[in-house]
């Protein structure tokens, strides 16, 4: 394997992760400012930014600490929150199960949604035997801005105007994320259905909506593209 | 005690993120269930936005409206445009902007 080759690859992950982040580092900060604001002393605040290193279970946390909820439940709610990441670790493992333990630890640290999406696809390219260097520049990246972005947060947060409505950046990233797939109707029902799930399962506990909701739109999707394939074997037997 | 369960949640997300390719026996995913995985990007992001959008329910209804007319002008540039930094940019400008 080349050197050259690896470097190129991590370098692609980072070139493709850069865009992201206009989306990641508001995102960063507003944690930065809500950590603060509920009671976590600066230090704190930061070092959950590299413990635990998940943008939506950071701010679950902090805001279930500061309500004063038991710590069984802001750590329960924080896995489930993060629950779907064993989808992302399924979804990856054909293609790091071989991989040294010390690879797949560090690629499992980085493994969030934006690398997820951003390197999944060079694994199923012909690129896949370097894609993880891929993965490693893409997740990368996206930990050194989340870290600078938190530290800024904390310490200089207060001073960016409210107006601004940083919090919207990360919806907006996801929607020009999943836009590419939108193409195929089958993630079009996918979309629908999980997004539908979402609303209506917003009174139930412990934020198990966001699981129920994937767990209902991928097996609509594999339905559909189980239906798809026998549809496409029958037309090739008659 | 605010550490422990620092460390506590920061564990359970690793694990989360590491289970699956672990390498420890009896884990591993069924061969069948693979082409479900192509749309759990779609699922939990798409379940993310709709929360994001309608989620809360101490939102205005004006605010609701906004942010998903909103969401709707970023799907579109970002269909036409498959630019991401291009799609965030005018996002957040028409938020700014209409509210």
């Amino acid at each position: 394997m080349s050197k050259r080759l690896a470097w190129l690859e991590f370098g692609l992950g980072v070139r493709d992760q850069l865009p992201l982040q206009l989306g990641v580092v508001p995102f960063g900060v507003v944690f930065g400012v809500l950590g603060t604001s509920a009671g976590l002393s600066s230090f704190e605040t930061i070092l959950m930014s590299s413990l635990v290193f998940g943008g939506a279970s950071q701010i679950v946390f902090v805001q279930l600490w500061a309500a004063g909820a038991p710590p069984v439940i802001v750590g329960g709610s924080v896995a489930i929150v993060n629950a779907r990441h064993l989808l992302y670790s399924a979804a990856m493992a054909p293609y790091l199960a071989s991989k040294r333990l010390s690879w797949r630890i560090v690629l499992a640290y980085l493994l969030t949604d934006e690398a997820f999406v951003v390197s999944s696809k060079r694994f199923q390219s012909d690129h896949a035997e370097l894609a993880h260097f891929h993965l490693l520049g893409s997740g990368l990246t996206l930990w050194v801005c989340w870290q600078i972005a938190t530290i800024f947060g904390v310490f200089a947060g207060t001073t960016i105007p409210e107006g601004w409505h940083l919090e919207f950046a990360i919806p907006l990233t996801f929607i020009a994320l999943i836009a590419p797939l939108l193409r195929n109707w089958p993630h079009v029902v996918v979309s629908l259905v999980a997004a539908g799930v979402a609303v209506m399962g917003q009174s139930l506990p412990y934020n198990s909506w966001l699981i129920l909701a994937a767990a209902l739109g991928v097996c609509v999707g594999g339905w559909l593209s189980l239906r798809q394939d026998a549809r496409r074997k029958q037309e090739r037997g008659s | 005690m605010i550490w422990w369960v620092m460390v506590c949640a920061g564990l359970a997300n690793f694990l989360s993120r590491f289970l699956m390719f672990s390498g420890i026996r009896g884990i591993r995913v069924p061969e069948r269930i693979e082409p479900f995985l192509a749309y759990v990007p779609t699922a939990v992001m798409s379940a993310m936005i709709a929360d994001a959008m309608l989620g809360s329910t101490d939102a205005a209804m004006d605010e609701v409206i906004v942010r998903c007319a909103v969401g709707a002008l970023a799907l579109i540039t970002a269909l036409i445009f498959r630019s991401v930094l291009l799609t965030i940019i005018v996002g957040l400008l028409a938020y700014q902007w209409l509210l």
